[in-house]
C-alpha cells in the first residue's frame, strides 16, 4: 500500500469513528508509527493531518491536550510561564493543534488543553481549585460524556485517569495534594493561578495502570491495527466507570 | 557496508538543532522521553544516523523502544 494510501485509511477510520456520536470529542494521539515508517515526514503533513481532522469534527468542540512537561521548578516557580509559546510535550499532532490559530490552550500551568469550536470561549475561562476538580476541563468532557479518540496511544495513557483518581480519593493512597502558585501568560492575558494538584507522593512510583487495567477492558471498542497504529474510541463515561470498578477492585 | 565510525551524538544533535545548544543532554537522556527532541526530529537524525554509519533504523527499532543517547550510539 502506498504511503498516501495509508494515510487515506488512518483518516478513513477516523472518519468512521467520529459518526458514532456529536458529542464534544477529544484527541489524544501519538503518530510516530506514521512517522517511523516516512508516511509523515515533516510538520506540514502533520499540519495536513490535523486539517482533515478539523474538518471531520467541524461542527463539534475538538480538545487535544497540550501539556507541558519539560519546564524545572525554577522555571514553574519563579518565572512566567507563556502557554501562547510553549510547545506541547504530548506529541506533534497536538503541537500543530496549539498552533492552529483558531484555537486557544485552557488556564493551566503544565496541564493546559488546546481548544476549538463552540465551547472554545467557556473552557479556555475555567479556572478549577484543583486540577481535573470542579470547573476543569475533564469535569466538563463527563458532563458532556466527551468521545475520546486516541490515536496510537495505549488505554492506560488516557488522562482521563487522573479524573477517577480523584474522585476516589479516599482509596487512592499513591498519590496527595500538592497547593502550588503559578504565573502563566496565555491568549496574551496574564494571570497568577492557585491550585491544588493531586500528585504523586514523593516516596512513591505511580502505580501499574496495564495490571489494573488487565486485559479485558472495553473488548468491543473499535480498534483497527494500520501498521501498529490503533485508533480506539470510546466516551467518558464508560471509559471513567469501568476504571473506577478496576480501581476499587485492585484495592480489596 | 559503511566502515564503524565513533559518533558523539549529543554534538551531532546540537549542531543540528541549535536551539537546543545550551540544553543539558547526558549519555542517560532518552530523546522522546527528555522532550529533547518531537517525533519528527527525531526521526530525522535517525535518518542521518542511517546515512554516515551501519545504523538501521528497522533493526533499531525491533530491539528497542526508548531513545538513551547511549544505546543509539552503540548501534552505529
Amino acid at each position: 500500500m502506498s504511503n498516501n494510501k495509508i494515510l487515506k485509511k488512518v483518516i478513513e477510520e477516523i472518519y468512521k469513528v467520529s459518526k458514532l456520536n456529536k458529542s464534544p470529542v477529544a484527541i489524544q494521539s501519538n503518530i510516530f508509527p506514521l512517522i517511523q515508517k516516512k508516511i509523515i515526514n515533516n510538520s506540514l503533513e502533520v499540519r495536513d493531518l490535523m486539517l482533515e481532522i478539523l474538518n471531520i469534527f467541524s461542527g463539534r468542540t475538538l480538545l487535544m491536550p497540550t501539556f507541558i512537561n519539560y519546564l524545572d521548578s525554577d522555571q514553574l516557580n519563579y518565572k512566567t510561564i507563556n502557554l501562547d509559546k510553549l510547545k506541547s510535550s504530548t506529541g506533534v499532532l497536538s503541537e500543530e493543534f496549539r498552533k492552529y490559530k483558531y484555537s486557544s490552550r485552557t488556564l493551566s500551568p503544565t496541564l493546559p488543553w488546546s481548544i476549538f469550536g463552540n465551547d472554545k470561549d467557556y473552557l479556555i475561562n475555567l479556572k478549577p481549585k484543583i486540577e481535573w476538580g470542579k470547573n476543569s476541563v475533564l469535569e466538563w468532557m463527563q458532563k458532556k460524556d466527551a468521545q475520546i479518540i486516541m490515536i496510537g496511544e495505549h488505554r492506560i495513557d488516557n488522562v482521563l485517569k487522573h479524573r477517577v483518581e480523584l474522585i476516589n480519593k479516599k482509596i487512592v493512597k499513591y498519590r496527595k495534594f500538592y497547593n502550588y502558585r503559578r504565573k502563566i501568560l496565555v491568549n496574551k492575558k496574564k494571570y497568577a493561578i492557585e491550585q491544588k494538584y493531586f500528585g504523586l507522593r514523593k516516596d512513591t512510583t505511580e502505580p501499574n495502570y496495564e495490571y489494573l487495567w488487565g486485559n479485558n477492558f472495553l473488548a468491543n471498542c473499535r480498534i483497527k491495527n494500520i501498521y501498529g497504529l490503533k485508533i480506539t474510541s470510546y466516551k467518558t463515561l464508560e471509559y471513567m466507570k469501568e476504571f473506577e470498578r478496576k480501581l476499587k477492585n485492585k484495592k480489596k | 557496508m559503511k566502515k564503524k565510525i565513533k559518533i558523539d551524538l549529543i554534538k551531532t544533535i546540537k549542531k543540528k538543532f541549535r536551539y537546543l545548544k545550551n540544553k543539558k543532554i547526558v549519555k542517560s537522556s532518552d530523546l522522546l522521553k527528555d522532550n529533547i527532541l518531537d517525533s519528527l526530529e527525531l526521526m530525522n537524525i535517525l535518518i542521518e544516523l542511517e546515512k554516515v554509519s551501519n545504523f538501521k533504523i528497522k533493526n533499531y527499532l525491533k530491539k528497542n523502544k526508548s531513545f538513551k543517547i547511549s544505546i543509539l550510539e552503540k548501534f552505529c
